[in-house]
C-alpha cells in the first residue's frame, strides 16, 4: 500500500510540473523584460521608431504589433472560410470512405511539415513567384500572410469539424423531417449549435498565427527599420521575427536584449488571453490532436 | 416423506453455515439509493441465484461482495460479512478479499493480452513468478473450465481470437486461477449463444461442488437449472429468498410469483 | 434550384477539403523534386565544407537526433506520469481543472518564448550554456503539454471494463494500471510519444536560442556540447546561401533529410501500433 501511494504522489507531482513551468517561463521572461517596459512604459508599445542601435536607442513597437496583426489577420482570412468549408465536409458529408481515409492523414500530415521546411519553400517558391506577379521583392504581408494559412488551416479543420460532429444527431433529424434540405440544416442547424466550437477554432488559429516564427520569419522580409505597412505588398517586421533576428546580435544583459523578453512577455500575454478565451468557449477541453 | 423431511433439514442446516452475509446493506449512487437494508445470506459450496428485473440492483449487491462498489464510487453503509469477518471495516484490505472472492463479467472481458498472459494475469500480480507454477496453473484451471483442448495450441495468440463462449470460459478460468472461495457471476450468458450457454451452465454445477457460486439472472429458467438457493430483488429490497425448489413451488410473494410466471422482467 | 445550392454546397466544401491534402502533396512533391539530386553518400555522412556549399551534414543529423532523443527521455516519462494522474487518480477538483488549464496554457505559449526562457534560465541561469542540454530540457517544455494530453486520451480510452476485471482479480489499482491500463493504451502513447518527437525534431527557435548555432566542425558527444540541428542547419544556410546554386541545392537536400528524419519517426510509430494492437486484441483489433 505504500508503494501505492507513491505512485499517486509521483504522477501528482508530474501533473503539478506544468503550472511549475509555465511560471518559471513567465517569471524569467517578466524578470528580464521589466526593466525595459518600466523605463519606456507605454511609448514601447506605441513608439513609431524601433533603433536599437541609435543613441539613446528607441524602442517603439506599433509598426511592429501592426505587421504582426496584418500577417496574422490576412493568414485567418484565408484559413477560416476554406477550413471551416473543409471542417462540413470532413464532418457532414464525407460519410468516413476511402476519400475521408486519404484527406484526414493528409491534413494531419500538412500540420507535421516543420514550420522552417514551410517558410523554406516560401523563401524559394512562393516569394519569388509573388514577386513575378506583382512586382517588388515578393517579401511582403501577402506572402507571410499565405504560408501562415497554410499552417493554421490544420488546427481551424480540426478543431471545427470536433464541434460540427458533436451536433447532436437529433437536430439534424428534427429539421430534415420538416423538410429541410441536408445544406439547409447545416447552414441554419448544426453550424449555429456549433458555432462556439468553430469560434474557438478560429481563435486559436489566430494564437497560433501570432506565435509562430521560422515560417513567417522567412518570408515576410523583416525591414531594418520597421514601418507601418500601408499595402500587403510591404515588407514588414513581426514581434517574434524581431526576436529572432536581433536576438543573434543582442548583448547579454544590453537594453536591446531586454527588449527581445519584453516582446516575449508581450506575446505570452496575447496567446494567454487567446487561450483562456478557447479554453472558456470549449468549456475545459481542447481536443488532444491539437498543440 | 420422511426422505422429504431430511432433506430439506439438510438444505436448512447448510443455511445456517453461511459463508456471505450481509446486514442492513445499504448502497447510493449519488442520490440513488440503490440497495435498501438488504439481509442475506449466502450458502457456502452451493449455487445462489440472484434473480430480478432488470435495474432492481441485483448486480450492485454482487459487487458490494467484493467491493468493487466502492471503485464505482458509490457509498456503502452497513456490514458485509465473509467467513464472519465484515470485508469493509477498515483492516480489512480490498485486494485480499477480491482475490478471495472472485468475479465474472456480463460480457466475457478478455485482458488485452495472450490467452495464457490473462489466466496467469491474477497470480503474477500476486507476485507469483515461478514459470512452472504458472504454466501448471494455467494448464490446470484452463482443464477446469473445459478450454485446454481448444486452446492448448495457441496459448500465445490474443485472447480476442477465441468465441464469445470461449472468452467467457476463459474468464471463468481466470477468475479461478487465484484460488478464490466464492465466485460471483453477473448474467454470465445474457451475451452467449444457447449452447455456450449451454456448456457454461453445465461448467458451474461441476464447480459448485467445490466452490460457492453466486449468479445473477433475470432468466428465471436458468435460476431454475442452477440454483439451489434463490434471492428475489425489487427495487432494491430483498422481496424473498430461501430453498430454490421452495420458492419456485410455492412463492410467498406475489411479486415473486409474477415473476416467475414472466409477468414483468 | 435547391437542388443547384446543395450541388454548389457540397462541392465547395469538397474543394475545401482537398486544400490541406494537395498543399502537403505539392510541398512533398516539390522537395523530392528539387532535392533528390542533393542526396548522396557524401552528403549524408559527410562534415559541411566551404560555409555549408558542398559536403555534407552528418553533424547536425546526429545533433537533431541526440537533442530530440534527450527531449523525449525527459519529457515521456513527465507527460505519462502527468496523464495517468488525470485520467486515473485526479478528483474532479479545482486543483485539477487548474493543472488542465495550465496545460493548455503552455501549449499555447509560442514557441520563441521558450527559446528566451531557456536562454535566461538554462543557458545563463543555470550555467548550462548553448548546449545540447538546453536544448532538449526547453524541447521537452515544449512538447510537455503533448506528451501530457496524448497520454492522458490514451489512458481514458482504456475501457472500464478491463480495470474491474483486473480489480475483480485482486490487483491493486497500480499493478491494474501497469500490467492492464498501460498494456491497452501503449499503442496510442507510443504513436503520440512519437509524433511529439516529431515536433521536436522540427522545433528551430527553441533549439536556436539554447542549443547556439553550434559548431559543424565535429560530432557531438557530450551533452554539454553545442550542436546545431537539421532545421537550424537549413534556417542558416537558406538566409545565407541559397541565392547560388549550390548552397540552394544544399538547402533543399537539408529540408528533404528533415522531412525524410520525421517520417522516419511517425511512420514507423504508426506501424508499431498496429503490431501492438495486433498483439493485444489479435485480428479482431
Amino acid at each position: 500500500m505504500r508503494g501505492e501511494g507513491l505512485i499517486k504522489t509521483f504522477t501528482f507531482l508530474c501533473a503539478g510540473s506544468s503550472i511549475l513551468v509555465v511560471f518559471l517561463i513567465f517569471g524569467y521572461t517578466l524578470s528580464e523584460g521589466l526593466p525595459v517596459l518600466m523605463k519606456y512604459g507605454l511609448s514601447f508599445l506605441t513608439g513609431l521608431h524601433w533603433k536599437p542601435y541609435a543613441d539613446p536607442p528607441q524602442f517603439g513597437l506599433l509598426p511592429t504589433i501592426i505587421g504582426t496583426l496584418s500577417v496574422s489577420g490576412l493568414a485567418i482570412s484565408i484559413a477560416a472560410p476554406i477550413g471551416i468549408l473543409a471542417a462540413i465536409y470532413l464532418a457532414e458529408y464525407s460519410g468516413g470512405g476511402f476519400f475521408k481515409n486519404l484527406i484526414e492523414p493528409a491534413t494531419q500530415l500538412l500540420v507535421s511539415i516543420p514550420s522552417v521546411v514551410l517558410g523554406f519553400i516560401g523563401l524559394v517558391f512562393l516569394v519569388p513567384t509573388l514577386a513575378k506577379i506583382f512586382g517588388g521583392w515578393g517579401f511582403s504581408i501577402l506572402a507571410g500572410g499565405i504560408v501562415l494559412a497554410a499552417m493554421t488551416l490544420p488546427h481551424i479543420i480540426c478543431i471545427s469539424s470536433d464541434a460540427i460532429r458533436a451536433v447532436p444527431r437529433e437536430y439534424r433529424y428534427a429539421s430534415l423531417a420538416l423538410g429541410a434540405s441536408k445544406w439547409q440544416t447545416v447552414r441554419r442547424v448544426v453550424l449555429p449549435a456549433a458555432r462556439s466550437g468553430i469560434l474557438a477554432s478560429i481563435i486559436l488559429g489566430l494564437g497560433n498565427a501570432i506565435g509562430e516564427t521560422m515560417a513567417v520569419l522567412m518570408v515576410i522580409g523583416n525591414p531594418e527599420v520597421p514601418y507601418i505597412p500601408t499595402s500587403i505588398f510591404d515588407r514588414v517586421r513581426v514581434l517574434t521575427s524581431t526576436i529572432v533576428i536581433e536576438f543573434n546580435y543582442a548583448v547579454w544583459g544590453s537594453d536591446q536584449m531586454r527588449a527581445l523578453f519584453a516582446i516575449g512577455v508581450i506575446l505570452f500575454i496575447i496567446t494567454a488571453a487567446v487561450n483562456l478565451l478557447a479554453f472558456h468557449i470549449l468549456g475545459g477541453r481542447i481536443h488532444a490532436k491539437e498543440i | 416423506m420422511a426422505m422429504q423431511v431430511k432433506k430439506t433439514l439438510l438444505r436448512r442446516a447448510l443455511e445456517y453455515k453461511p459463508i456471505l452475509k450481509s446486514e442492513k446493506l445499504n448502497v447510493w449512487y449519488g442520490r440513488v439509493h440503490a440497495l435498501k437494508d438488504v439481509d442475506v445470506i449466502i450458502p457456502s459450496k452451493r449455487i445462489t441465484a440472484i434473480m430480478g428485473p432488470s435495474g432492481c440492483g441485483k448486480s450492485t449487491l454482487l459487487k458490494a461482495f467484493n467491493r468493487l462498489l466502492e471503485v464505482e464510487g458509490a457509498r456503502v453503509e452497513g456490514k458485509v460479512y465473509f467467513h464472519d469477518v465484515d470485508i469493509y471495516s477498515d483492516s480489512v484490505d480490498p485486494y485480499t478479499i477480491r482475490r478471495k472472492i472472485g468475479m465474472v463479467f456480463q460480457k466475457p472481458i478478455p485482458l488485452p493480452m495472450s490467452i495464457y498472459d490473462n489466466v496467469a494475469y491474477g497470480l503474477r500480480v500476486n507476485g507469483v513468478k515461478d514459470k512452472r507454477l504458472l504454466d501448471e496453473v494455467v494448464r490446470e484451471n484452463l482443464e477446469k473450465v473445459g478450454l485446454w483442448d481448444e486452446v492448448k495450441d495457441r496459448l500465445r495468440d490474443s485472447a480476442f481470437n477465441l468465441s464469445g463462449g470461449q472468452q467467457q470460459r476463459l474468464c471463468i478460468a481466470r477468475a479461478l486461477a487465484v484460488e478464490p472461495e466464492v465466485i460471483l457471476l453477473d448474467e454470465p450468458t445474457s451475451s452467449l449463444d444457447p449452447a455456450s450457454t449451454k456448456r457454461i451452465e453445465e461448467l458451474l454445477k461441476r464447480l459448485s461442488g467445490d466452490y460457492t457460486i453466486v449468479i445473477v439472472t433475470h432468466n428465471v429458467h436458468q435460476a431454475m437449472r442452477l440454483a439451489e438457493r434463490v434471492v428475489f430483488i425489487f427495487e432494491g429490497r430483498i422481496v424473498e429468498q430461501g430453498d430454490a425448489e421452495e420458492i419456485f413451488k410455492n412463492p410467498r410473494s406475489i411479486l415473486t410469483k409474477a415473476y416467475i410466471k414472466g409477468d414483468f422482467s | 434550384m435547391r437542388r443547384r445550392s446543395e450541388f454548389i454546397a457540397e462541392g465547395l466544401t469538397w474543394i475545401a477539403s482537398l486544400i490541406p491534402a494537395i498543399l502537403a502533396g505539392a510541398i512533398i512533391s516539390f522537395l523530392l523534386f528539387n532535392g533528390a539530386s542533393a542526396i548522396s553518400w557524401r552528403f549524408i555522412t559527410g562534415f559541411p565544407e566551404r560555409g555549408g556549399l558542398e559536403g555534407g551534414i552528418l553533424p547536425a543529423i546526429i545533433g537533431s537526433i541526440y537533442i530530440s532523443a534527450l527531449c523525449m527521455l525527459i519529457a515521456a516519462p513527465i507527460g505519462i506520469g502527468a496523464g495517468t494522474y488525470l485520467a486515473e487518480y485526479a478528483p474532479d477538483n479545482l486543483f485539477t481543472k487548474i493543472v488542465r488549464f495550465f496545460v493548455e496554457l503552455l501549449a499555447g505559449i509560442p514557441s520563441i518564448v521558450i527559446g528566451l526562457f531557456g536562454y535566461v534560465f538554462l543557458v545563463h541561469g543555470l550555467g548550462l550554456g548553448f548546449s545540447i542540454l538546453s536544448g532538449a530540457i526547453a524541447l521537452a517544455f515544449m512538447i510537455l503539454p503533448w506528451t501530457v494530453r496524448v497520454s492522458e486520451e490514451a489512458i481514458r480510452a482504456v475501457p472500464r471494463d478491463y480495470r474491474y476485471a483486473s480489480l475483480a482479480l485482486g490487483a491493486s489499482k497500480w499493478k491494474t494500471i501497469r500490467n492492464v491500463v498501460y498494456a491497452a493504451a501503449r499503442p496510442a502513447i507510443m504513436t503520440g510519444l512519437m509524433l511529439g518527437l516529431g515536433k521536436a525534431v522540427g522545433e528551430t527557435a527553441v533549439v536556436m536560442m539554447t542549443a547556439g548555432m553550434g559548431i559543424t566542425g565535429y560530432i557531438p558527444v557530450s551533452p554539454l556540447d553545442s550542436a546545431r540541428t537539421l532545421p537550424v542547419h537549413l534556417y542558416l544556410i537558406a538566409g545565407e546561401i541559397a541565392n547560388t546554386s549550390e548552397g540552394l541545392k544544399m538547402a533543399y537536400g537539408t529540408a528533404l533529410v528533415l522531412l525524410a528524419l520525421f517520417l522516419m519517426v511517425s511512420i514507423p510509430s504508426l506501424m508499431l501500433r498496429n503490431y501492438f494492437i495486433r498483439r493485444l486484441y489479435g485480428d479482431a483489433g
